[in-house]
C-alpha cells in the first residue's frame, strides 16, 4: 500500500496532513502516536470511510483502490456490534454483505460461535475477536487494525499478539496496526511510522529504532583521529558520528576510564556524556516534542 | 447492492426492535378495527363496509409511530456503531451501500404493512361476518392501499434523509417525532382553522391526510401522482448525494 500526500483536515484543525508512506508486502507496519495524532483518521481514509481532501493512494500497486479492497480486512478501534446479533449471526451478516464465504479462522481465535449472547454484551476482547473474524472473511492479504491493544489486559494482549503473529507467519498477511503502547507494538512491528499533529514525523525500522535508542558514551573532541587510534586498542566497539563526535558502545560503566585514557594521552575531551534512551521514551519524546528536536536522543 | 440488501434484510429479520414495533402496530391496528366495528354497531348499520374501514386505518399514527421509531434507530445504528467502515473496507462502494440499505428498508416496510393489513382485515372480518353483511370494493381498496404503501416508502426515504443529516440517533428520533407532531397540527388543526387548501401538500404524509379519500382518487390522480413522485425521489436523491460526501466514521462522544 502506498499513500501520497493524503490530507483530511477537520474544521477544528485536527486530521491528517500530507501523509506519504508505504507498507510493503509481508511487513508489519505500526503507526505510533498519541491521541489526536491522526492515526485513526489516516486508517479511515485508507479504507474509504472518509474521502481524503487531497492525495492519492495505491493498494497492491493498483491506483483503482476500490477493486483491491476485497483483499483488505479492517478492524476498527471501537468494536462494531450490530443490534442484538450473536457472533455467528454477525459473521453471517457480514459475509452476506461482503459476498464471501465464512472463514474457518474461529479455531485460531478461540471464538465460540454457539454463543447466543449478543456481541455487544460480550467482553471487549471477544468483541474485538469477532471483529477480527469479520475482517478475516475472504482471507484478506492485508489487515488494518486500529489500536488493537487499547483496553485489553495482559493476557488478552498476548492472545492477540499470538493470533497476529500466526496470521503473519502462516498466511503471510501484511499488517498495518496503530497504537500508542510501544511495548505491545514492538512485539510485532517490523517498521514504525511515528505520527504527531496529523503528520508523519518519521519512519523507522525496528533495527533503526533500536540503533537510535542504543545507550552509549558520546565523546566530542577536536582530535578525532588520535582518539580513534587510542580507543581502537581498548574500546574497539565505537562509531564515528561526525568530524568531532564518536560514540562508544558496551562500556557504559567505564566512562571515567575512557575519559582518563584520552586525557592522559593528551587528547582534549570537549564533552563526554551518556546518551541513548528507552525506545518508549524516545518515541514519546518524538511525538511530544517533535517540533523542538526530534534528534534529541541521538 | 444485492449483497448489501440481503445482509440488511437478514439484519432486520434478526432485529427484536422490528418485531416489537410490528407487534405494537398490529395491536394498534386491532384497536382501530375494534373501534370501527364499535362505531358501525352503534350507528345501527346493517352492513360493515371495508371501504371506509380502509380509510379509517390511516386516520391516525397507528402505523407511522412504530415505523418511525424503528427506522430512526435502524438508519442511525451504522453511525453509532461504525459498521460502515467495515463494509466499505471490503470494496463495497457508497452507492451500493446506500441503495442496498434503502431497498431493504422498503421491503421491510412492505412486509410490515402486509402484516398490519392482514391483522386489520382479519379482525374486522372475524368480528363482522357473524352478524353483519360485509361490503367491499377490491379495486378501490387495492388502489388506496397501493398509494398508501408508496407514501410509506416516501416517508421511509424522508426518515433516511433526516438520519443522514443529523446522524445521532436520539436527535434523529426526537426530530422525526417533532416533525410528525407539527405536520399533524399543520394538516389537521391549523389547516382546518385557517381553511387552507394546498392540493399538493395535503396528501403527502402517510396516515395523516384526511383529504386522501378512496372515492376522490380518480379525480385527484395527477396531484397524488406528483406528490408521490416528489415524496419518493426528492429525499432519495438528496440523501444519496449527502451520503456520497458523508464522514462515515463511528460517532465519537466528545
Amino acid at each position: 500500500m502506498e499513500t501520497a500526500g493524503l490530507t483530511y483536515v477537520f474544521p477544528d484543525g485536527n486530521g491528517i496532513k500530507n501523509i506519504t508512506f508505504q507498507v510493503k508486502r509481508g511487513e508489519i507496519y505500526a503507526l505510533y502516536g498519541g491521541h489526536h495524532a491522526g492515526k485513526s483518521v489516516l486508517l479511515q481514509a485508507i479504507i474509504g470511510a472518509i474521502r481524503p481532501q487531497s492525495g492519492t493512494f495505491k493498494l497492491f500497486g493498483n491506483i483503482d483502490d476500490q477493486q483491491e479492497r476485497r483483499r483488505i480486512g479492517f478492524v476498527p478501534q471501537k468494536p462494531v456490534t450490530i443490534s442484538s446479533l450473536s457472533p455467528a449471526n454477525m459473521l453471517r451478516y457480514f459475509s452476506s454483505a461482503f459476498g464471501t464465504t465464512e472463514s474457518h479462522i474461529q479455531d485460531i481465535l478461540h471464538l465460540n460461535l454457539k454463543e447466543k449472547t449478543a456481541v455487544r454484551r460480550l467482553p471487549l476482547s471477544t468483541q474485538r475477536l469477532v471483529n477480527l473474524a469479520v475482517a478475516l472473511l475472504g482471507n484478506p492479504d492485508f489487515i488494518i487494525w486500529d489500536d488493537p491493544f487499547s483496553g485489553m489486559d495482559k493476557g488478552e494482549c498476548e492472545h492477540l499478539i499470538s493470533v497476529l503473529a500466526y496470521l503473519h507467519e502462516m498466511n503471510h498477511t501484511t499488517l498495518l496496526i496503530s497504537g500508542q503502547d510501544y511495548s505491545q507494538l514492538s512485539r510485532l512491528a517490523s517498521k514504525y511510522g511515528v505520527m504527531a499533529d496529523g503528520k508523519l514525523i518519521c519512519e523507522l525500522t525496528a533495527g533503526e529504532l533500536n540503533e537510535c535508542c542504543q545507550r552509549c558514551i558520546k565523546i566530542r573532541t577536536p582530535q578525532l583521529e588520535r582518539a580513534i587510534t587510542i580507543l581502537s586498542q581498548q574500546f574497539p566497539d565505537f562509531e564515528v558520528l561526525s568530524h568531532d563526535t564518536i560514540r562508544v558502545f558496551n562500556y557504559n560503566e567505564q566512562s571515567g576510564e575512557i575519559n582518563a585514557l584520552l586525557v592522559c594521552s593528551g587528547i582534549e575531551v570537549s564533552e563526554i556524556w551518556l546518551a541513548g534512551m528507552e525506545p518508549t521514551d524516545y518515541l514519546l519524546k518524538m511525538t511530544g516534542g517533535a517540533k523542538n528536536d526530534p534528534d534529541y536522543a541521538k | 447492492m444485492i449483497q448489501t440488501m440481503q445482509s440488511e434484510l437478514f439484519r432486520i429479520r434478526k432485529s427484536r426492535l422490528f418485531f416489537g414495533c410490528l407487534v405494537l402496530a398490529a395491536f394498534f391496528v386491532f384497536a382501530l378495527a375494534l373501534t370501527f366495528y364499535h362505531n358501525s354497531v352503534n350507528g345501527m348499520l346493517s352492513a360493515i363496509s371495508l371501504v371506509p374501514f380502509t380509510e379509517f386505518l390511516f386516520s391516525d399514527y397507528s402505523l407511522v409511530f412504530p415505523l418511525t421509531l424503528f427506522f430512526c434507530l435502524y438508519f442511525t445504528e451504522d453511525f453509532h456503531t461504525g459498521s460502515y467502515s467495515m463494509v466499505l473496507s471490503k470494496g463495497a462502494n457508497r452507492a451500493q451501500v446506500f441503495f442496498g440499505k434503502l431497498l431493504a428498508a422498503w421491503i421491510s416496510v412492505f412486509f410490515f404493512l402486509l402484516v398490519c393489513f392482514g391483522v386489520a382485515y382479519l379482525s374486522i372480518l372475524m368480528m363482522g361476518t357473524a352478524r353483519h353483511d360485509i361490503e367491499y370494493s377490491l379495486p378501490a381498496m387495492g388502489t388506496f392501499l397501493l398509494i398508501q404503501c408508496l407514501c410509506f416508502f416516501g416517508y421511509t426515504a424522508v426518515l433516511n434523509l433526516i438520519s443522514y443529516l443529523l446522524r445521532h440517533r436520539i436527535i434523529v428520533t426526537i426530530v422525526a417525532f417533532f416533525v410528525l407532531g407539527v405536520l399533524y397540527l399543520y394538516l389537521t388543526k391549523i389547516s382546518a382553522a385557517l381553511d387552507m387548501d394546498y392540493s399538493l401538500y395535503k396528501y403527502w404524509i402517510v396516515g395523516l391526510s384526511h383529504s386522501l379519500r378512496i372515492n376522490t382518487i380518480a379525480e385527484d390522480f395527477m396531484p397524488i401522482l406528483i406528490t408521490l413522485a416528489v415524496y419518493l425521489f426528492l429525499p432519495t436523491v438528496v440523501s444519496f448525494s449527502l451520503f456520497q460526501k458523508l464522514d462515515l466514521r463511528s460517532l465519537e462522544r466528545r
